[in-house]
Formats: structure tokens, C-alpha cells, sequence
């Protein structure tokens, strides 16, 4: 069963188009990573999946129901969100935050159910301070917690990684994963952290200017980053025909430069592919498509790339 | 409805500025009275209970001030979004209006607080009350001082859930409880009137008295007032408080959970 489907779905706020036509799929039990610039629609996107925004256009379909998106009985959604911020408040402890969300979805045990989460994404249940005093990252947990209160069966995460450090950012990854294995919550998380999101998501979503511009499993992310082998001949034109009947199964991309990146072919196969034919090589060296490349690549430009060097130098990982 | 009414409550108790301002408001009724008793200053005594010795005005504008508080904690928004997310379609529109109903219940209880804590006031001071109203007249009194404070409560809500802005709701909140935002449209209109041919002040002469800013003043003057039938109007307050500050406070509140409702949340 899907989980979130969306049909055609627009945003547009004004004169910006935030949103625009997108069809989207996240299946059960699946860890989606969402990954897209900055005001490239994610949170736009989760927004509306989780009914604070509403399309000007296009429909969200949640758990396969059209008409009540699979609301409990009680009136209640099955989704947790964290959306742009942690939205705690501030001036009450943590599990007084808790204790008040709870009781707002008409738990009778309240208490118990915020001392539980906290014990989930691991904050003191004892704690008194208040939540103005905690650090970023306990506020991210925290953040996570509410989500949860009301057992969920969607999460949606708006960059929970943001402001963790790495110790808490292992945390708050295996925790996820624990989330979706023992209790079967799929998850929906946008993020920078295109190596966080690698090391938990299943599915990947790309989306640029408001558009989706692909969609695909772990597996084929990584058959896509695989290694490839670049070659840099004195006759391009010719020794692309001669390697092409040389190695079938290999595809060929060519570089602004003249040089051809094989992938599919090892070194030696597209070095003894080169001999054969009696090609003159210039250059032949090995490549690994870096992950990161291949998301900023699809994005559709090259600014995509200092932000996510910014992030990393910021030291959000 | 109630399970939210119970979060909020819990949300408030469990803050801070409640009790900042519980203690203020007893600071400010308690104060005097204690000065009085150990001076021997103040008056001799007080003609009735309501119009001199439990005095509410201006509680209106402490009212409207807590209710842009609750609505508009720093961070409120990303907790309702938290919330809101949790909720269905329908019980949005509950939530909204919910905001409205629990300040609205909110502002109750500070006006019997105040009232609780102006009689023990009363009592620390030693001033006798000459002609004490009967307790059906004080409840009434209570029950008006509470209906005029409700535009403005409901209003502020409305302002806070349109602007998602603590200052500008805040702002609107003492300006428009303080009456100086009905006062400076009717002026606005009254010259615009007069630019048109009209005599100056006609339109206040003929809305004034209608005003809910008014109505409280009138209500404020004592349970004796807000009966009398006033000249001008022929109403007594209280059937005016009756007729303008309960619909208003109503549509506010209509507004706010069908139309603001429909609003993205930010």
C-alpha cells in the first residue's frame, strides 16, 4: 500500500510557483529521503502531506483513503510531523510538553506516554529545566518525541539532522531506523545530509524548482554512483563507435573536455578495449561518482553544490 | 473541544506568566488595601460594592493582553503545527476555535480572581460598604464585566491567528481593550463625514453609546448603571452588552474556526 501519493500536486504563493506538478510515492514501510535545495519545495511539500498547506492544485492521497486520509475514528491523522522546527515550548520542561500534546489528542495516560517518549529518543524524564535551556539538539529530540506522541503510522521530518552533533546525529538516525523496523512507521525526511540520509533511506525523492526530478531505491543509487572509468582519446568520435561495439553493456557519457565516462566497464576492460582497436589513449583513469555529485547533478545545476559544501563545513553532519 | 481545553490548561498552568500575573493582579488590589489599614488613609467608606468598592476597569484590556499570551507563545506556532498535523480535517476547525473558547473561559476566571481578590482586599481594608448590592446583582455585574471584555478577547485571537505576531497582537490587544481603536475609527469616519457636508461628531453622537468600549465603561460604573436605563439610548447597559459585545464575540469566534481555519499554517 502507499502511504503518501501525490496527483499533480501545486503550491503557489503569489507570484512563486513553490510547487509544481508533482507525483509522488512513498510506500509502506519506507524510509524516504527528500532531498532538494534550499526553497526547493520540501517543506512546502511536507506541509501539505501533512494538511497544514493546501494545494492549489493536485491532491494528497494517504493511506490509499482520498476522502478522510486514513483519520482514525476519533477525527485524529496517523501522521507525526516535524516540520521547519523542533515547535516546542519553551517555557515548559520537556515532558510538560509532551503531557500537553498528549492530552490535546485526548490521551487519558499522558504522563505515562511522555515518560516513555522520552525514554525513546533518549531525553531525562526527570528533567525539570526548561525546554529554553536545552541545547539544539535535545530540542531536535524533543521535537521527534512530539511527533510520536499518538503512535503514528507516518512520520515527517523536516531536516531532523540540523544542528546535531555527530554523537546525537547517530542517535537520532538509529532511532529512526529502529522506528521503522520494530514499528513499521515510514517515514518522510528532507534533508541536507545527503550522507545521513544515504546511511537510513530507501527510497530517495529529488526535487528541484518544485518539480520531482527522479525517483529511485537505495540499490539504484548506488548502482548509479558505482565506479566508473574516464578515457580521454586522441580520436573521440571514432574510438567512442570502436568502444561502443567493443563493450555493449557499458554506457557512455562525454565530458565538456572531449573525454568519455564509461560506467559498466572496469579499467582493463576499456584499456584492452582501446588496444584492440588501436586507439591512441591520452588519458585513462579510474573514477568514483561521489553520491553527493550525483544528487546536486540531478538538482540541475551547480549551486547546489556550495550549499552542501557549506553544510558540511558548518559542521552539520 | 475538551481535550484540547485540558492541554491548554495545562500548558498555562504549568507556565510562568500565569503566575506572574495572578500575583500582580493581587499585588495591585491587595497593595492598597494593606496601605489603607496601616495608615488609617483612603476612604471612610464605600457607597456600594460594584461601582466603588470592587472597581474592573480596565480588566478588559488584561484579559485581551493574556489571551494574544496564550495565542501567541514564542514558539506556539511550531507546537500547533505539531498539533494541527496530529488532527484531521474537521477537528482543525475545533482547534481554532478552541483558542477562542479557552481564552474567552480564561478571561473568566480572571475576572473572578480579581473580584475574589478585591473583596479579601476589601476585607483587609476595614472600609465599610454602606449599601452592599444584592448577590444576584454582583453575579450579573460579573457576567457583563465578562461579556464586554469577550469582543476584545475573541478579537485578539482572531489577530493572532491572521498575523501569527506576539508584538502586533499584543499591541492590537491594549489599543483595541483600551477602546482607542473603535474611538480613533469612529473619529475617522465622523471627519470623513464632515468632509462630506455632515456636522463634526454626528456619527459619534449616534454609534458612541454603542461602542463596546462604552458599554463597558457604563457596565464599570456599578451593578446600579448597568441596569439604569440610559436617556440617550434607551437601553440599559447590560441589554446593550447584551446586544453587541455577545455577537460580536460570537461572529469573532465563527470566523476564526470556519475562515481563519482554512488558512495554511505557516
Amino acid at each position: 500500500m502507499n502511504v503518501i501519493e501525490t496527483h499533480g500536486l501545486t503550491k503557489r504563493y503569489r507570484r512563486k510557483l513553490a510547487v509544481d506538478n508533482l507525483d509522488m510515492t512513498v510506500a509502506a514501510g519506507d524510509i524516504y529521503g527528500f532531498v532538494g535545495k534550499n526553497g526547493s519545495g520540501k517543506s512546502t511539500t511536507m506541509k501539505m502531506v501533512a494538511g497544514l498547506a493546501r494545494p492549489t492544485a493536485g491532491e494528497v492521497v494517504l493511506f490509499g483513503d482520498p476522502e478522510r486520509g486514513g483519520a482514525t475514528p476519533q477525527g485524529f491523522s496517523r501522521i507525526g510531523a516535524l516540520i521547519e522546527s523542533p515547535g516546542v515550548l519553551q517555557s515548559l520542561t520537556a515532558r510538560d510538553n509532551l503531557v500537553a500534546k498528549a492530552l490535546a489528542l485526548g490521551m487519558t495516560h499522558a504522563g505515562a506516554v511522555a515518560d516513555d517518549l522520552l525514554a525513546l529518543v533518549g531525553l531525562d524524564p526527570t528533567d525539570h529545566r526548561r525546554v529554553k535551556a536545552y541545547s539544539l539538539g535535545m530540542k531536535q529530540r524533543l521535537g521527534l518525541a512530539l511527533a510520536l506522541v499518538g503512535s503514528p503510522d507516518l512520520l515527517l521530518l523536516d531536516e531532523p539532522f540540523n544542528g546535531l552533533d555527530p554523537e546525537a546525529t547517530r542517535d537520532m538516525r538509529l532511532t529512526l531506523v529502529r522506528l521503522n523496523h520494530e514499528h513499521g512507521v515510514t517515514i518522510m525526511i528532507s534533508s541536507h545530509v545527503l550522507d545521513q540520509l544515504d546511511r537510513v533511506a530507501t527510497r530517495f525523492g529529488v526535487i528541484a524548482d518544485g518539480r520531482l526530478r527522479a525517483e529511485f531505491t537505495d540499490e539504484e543509487l548506488h548502482e548509479r554512483c558505482g565506479s566508473s572509468v574516464r578515457v580521454r582519446l586522441a580520436e573521440p568520435e571514432r574510438g567512442l563507435a570502436l568502444l561502443e561495439q567493443a563493450l555493449p553493456q557499458a554506457t557512455f557519457r562525454a565530458e565538456p573536455d572531449g573525454a568519455l565516462v564509461v560506467t559498466g566497464a572496469t579499467l582493463d576492460e576499456v584499456s584492452s578495449a582501446c588496444f584492440s582497436a588501436g586507439v591512441e589513449v591520452r588519458e585513462l583513469t579510474q573514477q568514483e561518482r561521489d553520491i553527493e555529485e550525483y544528487f546536486v547533478e540531478l538538482m540541475g545545476d551547480e549551486k547546489g553544490r556550495s550549499l552542501f559544501n557549506t553544510e558540511k563545513d558548518g559542521g552539520a553532519r | 473541544m475538551i481535550a484540547l481545553i485540558r492541554s491548554d490548561a495545562y500548558r498555562v498552568l504549568h507556565a510562568r506568566w500565569i503566575w506572574a500575573v495572578a500575583a500582580i493582579v493581587a499585588f495591585l488590589l491587595l497593595a492598597p488595601a494593606l496601605m489603607m489599614r496601616w495608615t488609617s488613609m483612603g476612604p471612610i467608606r464605600y457607597d456600594d460594592l460594584t461601582g466603588s468598592a470592587l472597581p474592573m476597569n480596565g480588566i478588559q484590556i488584561l484579559a485581551a493582553a493574556m489571551a494574544s499570551i496564550v495565542c501567541c507563545d514564542r514558539t506556539d506556532i511550531g507546537f500547533a503545527r505539531s498539533i494541527l498535523s496530529s488532527l484531521g480535517e474537521r477537528a482543525r476547525m475545533v482547534w481554532f476555535a478552541e483558542k477562542c473558547v479557552f481564552s474567552l473561559l480564561l478571561s473568566a476566571v480572571l475576572i473572578v480572581f480579581a473580584f475574589v481578590m478585591g473583596l479579601l482586599g476589601l476585607l483587609v481594608s476595614g472600609v465599610p460598604v454602606a449599601n452592599p448590592e444584592p448577590a444576584w446583582q454582583v453575579a450579573a455585574w460579573l457576567g457583563c464585566t465578562w461579556l464586554c471584555a469577550a469582543p476584545y478577547v475573541a478579537l485578539t485571537v482572531l489577530v493572532a491567528h491572521l498575523t501569527r505576531n506576539e508584538s502586533v497582537t499584543t499591541v492590537f490587544a491594549v489599543l483595541s481593550a483600551g477602546g482607542l481603536i473603535e474611538g480613533a475609527l469612529l473619529i475617522g469616519i465622523d471627519f470623513l463625514y464632515a468632509l462630506l457636508g455632515g456636522e463634526f461628531l454626528t456619527v459619534t453622537a449616534v454609534v458612541g453609546p454603542w461602542l463596546p468600549a462604552e458599554i463597558a465603561s457604563a457596565v464599570g460604573a456599578g451593578a446600579q448603571t448597568m441596569f439604569s436605563v440610559d436617556n440617550a439610548v434607551s437601553l440599559a447597559p447590560a441589554v446593550r452588552a447584551l446586544v453587541v459585545c455577545l455577537p460580536v464575540a460570537a461572529a469573532t469566534v465563527a470566523a476564526d474556526a470556519l475562515l481563519v481555519s482554512r488558512r495554511d499554517v505557516a
